[in-house]
């Protein structure tokens, strides 16, 4: 199937950890013909992701931003049209958390961060480059929703459901003007999100689901691969979870 | 990690009911350009026959093979025909389901209830208990239930409710199976342009409906909008991803029936 993916310029946030879901994603809309853009704060990782890219004769841009600064958000955008001159995908890959507390036990800065970057960082960047999409009239948005239920995860999971809420209502708003907005919902994985979480939490996790493991970069790729393609244009506002169970 | 060869299906061996016409047809097309060999069944040979040369035109094989869904003795033979065929089966896909023109709910036959709950619910379930074994002696398969935007929400009486069983059965079978692994997964299509919507889309007050969802992506629901969902779920694409229900409709079911221009 032809995912028609090749030449597209694609930027990805969260993109700079060696182990995480936005790198995985990066390199596979790389095999298949994207230009990329890897943002996040820690720019010395995005640019290892680039590097890696940039090898396989795709070209590739490390920017640094902070998805919850508005202002460098905007930043962002204009380097990277001033670099591609496009933007066809924007993976909203970037989040947080304050590490895994009960509620009654957090700060109102433990809030922020979890609203801040897992909800504000999505929409910001979202709405720094709808106008250049629906100016062309095309886009793909796949935001990333995820946990949300069980202890500990209380404000987390809260900003989890705001983006479906968010992708949902956005969908429907900007579907006319060429611009599909989906999200996924990856299950847990073995990256930096889960570190320090007790061995235990992470095994009752991993015997809850149906295929007996934890979620891989691997697996989550494809599906955003997927709904970022010219063959998803009829699937609007859904959530394709990866929860494997 | 290729992307494309993810959504590959190399001489995968795939079994499709309902597949002489419509998103069947569309799905085992897409399925033999994707390199699986393919068994398509349905009530209607001619039919078939034509899908199947349609699957041989793209070097690979296919084996129509004619099976009523309601009957069990008819399903049990279409599974056997196939792994004597083939040695195997990989992935199922139960696209076979039959509605009935407006009745009364109230007033409406025992037989109708029957027939309904017989194609759409009790065959998908004897289908993917037969392909299930072989998928568990294989240690890996793939089920893809064809359910309907219908399952979710309450507008086709009877037809839902078969509808709406087939997208929880989807996910008890994913919960129990993924030992074995097997994925299950569903579609739930919108309305679609095909010979079995079409009482559906050429009605007024279906057309209104399907006016507010074109305003929002310019169309209606076409065969390989489920076709390439299928080859999603049916592929290493979704290696993470079972229970799940794929909504395909244009963003219908989102919210009240309400576009932007009525804002």
């Amino acid at each position: 199937m032809d995912l028609r993916l090749n030449d597209k310029v694609a930027l990805v946030t969260g993109a700079a950890s060696q182990i995480g879901y936005g790198k995985g994603i990066a390199l596979l809309l790389a095999k298949e013909g994207c230009d990329i853009v890897a943002a996040d704060i820690d720019v010395a990782g995005a640019q290892k992701t680039v590097d890696e890219i940039k090898a396989t004769g795709r070209r590739a841009l490390a920017v640094k931003v902070d998805v919850t600064d508005r202002s460098q958000v905007d930043a962002m955008v204009r380097t990277v049209l001033d670099a591609f001159g496009k933007i066809d995908i924007l993976v909203n890959n970037a989040g947080a958390t304050c590490k895994n507390k009960l509620f009654m036990e957090m700060t109102r800065a433990d809030w922020d961060i979890d609203i801040n970057v897992n909800l504000y960082g999505q929409m910001n960047v979202a709405q720094a480059v709808l106008p250049h999409m629906t100016a062309r009239h095309y886009g793909r948005i796949i935001n990333t929703s995820g946990g949300m239920g069980f202890p500990t995860i209380s404000t987390y999971g809260a900003a989890k459901a705001g983006v479906v809420a968010f992708t949902q209502s956005l969908a429907k708003e900007v579907a006319p003007m060429g611009v599909v907005v989906n999200a996924v919902a990856p299950g847990l994985a073995l990256t930096g999100l889960v570190d320090g979480a007790p061995p235990e939490f992470l095994e009752m996790i991993r015997q809850s689901t149906s295929l007996k493991r934890f979620c891989t970069p691997e697996d989550l790729a494809p599906a955003v691969a997927f709904l970022a393609s010219d063959v998803c244009s009829y699937m609007i506002g859904q959530v394709i979870s990866l929860a494997g169970s | 990690m290729d992307c494309t060869s993810r959504f590959l299906l190399k001489n995968k061996v795939a079994l499709i009911s309902g597949a002489g016409r419509g998103m069947g047809r569309a799905i085992a097309l897409t399925f033999a350009d994707a390199g699986a060999n393919v068994a398509v069944s349905s009530r209607t040979m001619p039919e078939l026959e034509e899908v199947a040369a349609e699957v041989k035109d793209r070097g690979r094989v296919g084996l129509p093979i004619v099976a009523d869904a309601g009957k069990v003795d008819d399903l049990k033979k279409l599974v056997a025909t196939v792994i004597s065929e083939f040695g195997r089966i990989d992935i199922l896909v139960n696209n076979a389901g039959v509605n009935f023109p407006t009745y009364s709910l109230m007033d409406v036959e025992e037989e109708v209830w029957d027939s309904l709950m017989n194609v759409n619910l009790k065959g998908p379930f004897i289908l993917c208990q037969l392909a299930g074994r072989s998928m568990r002696e294989q240690g890996q398969g793939c089920i893809i239930n064809i359910s309907s935007l219908a399952g979710l929400v309450p507008w086709s009486k009877i037809y839902s409710v078969t509808k709406a069983g087939l997208t929880m059965l989807t996910e008890i079978m994913a919960k129990d199976w993924g030992q074995y692994g097997i994925r299950v997964n569903a579609i739930a299509p919108g309305l679609v342009k095909t010979k079995f919507a079409e009482p559906l889309w050429k009605e007024p007050a279906w057309a209104k409906i399907m006016e507010k969802n074109r305003a929002l992506t310019g169309r209606i629901g076409a065969p390989e909008d489920a076709a390439s969902a299928a080859l999603f779920l049916a592929s290493e694409a979704s290696s993470y991803v079972t229970g799940i229900t794929m909504v395909l409709d244009g963003g219908e079911r989102i919210g009240p029936p309400v576009a932007l221009g009525d804002m």
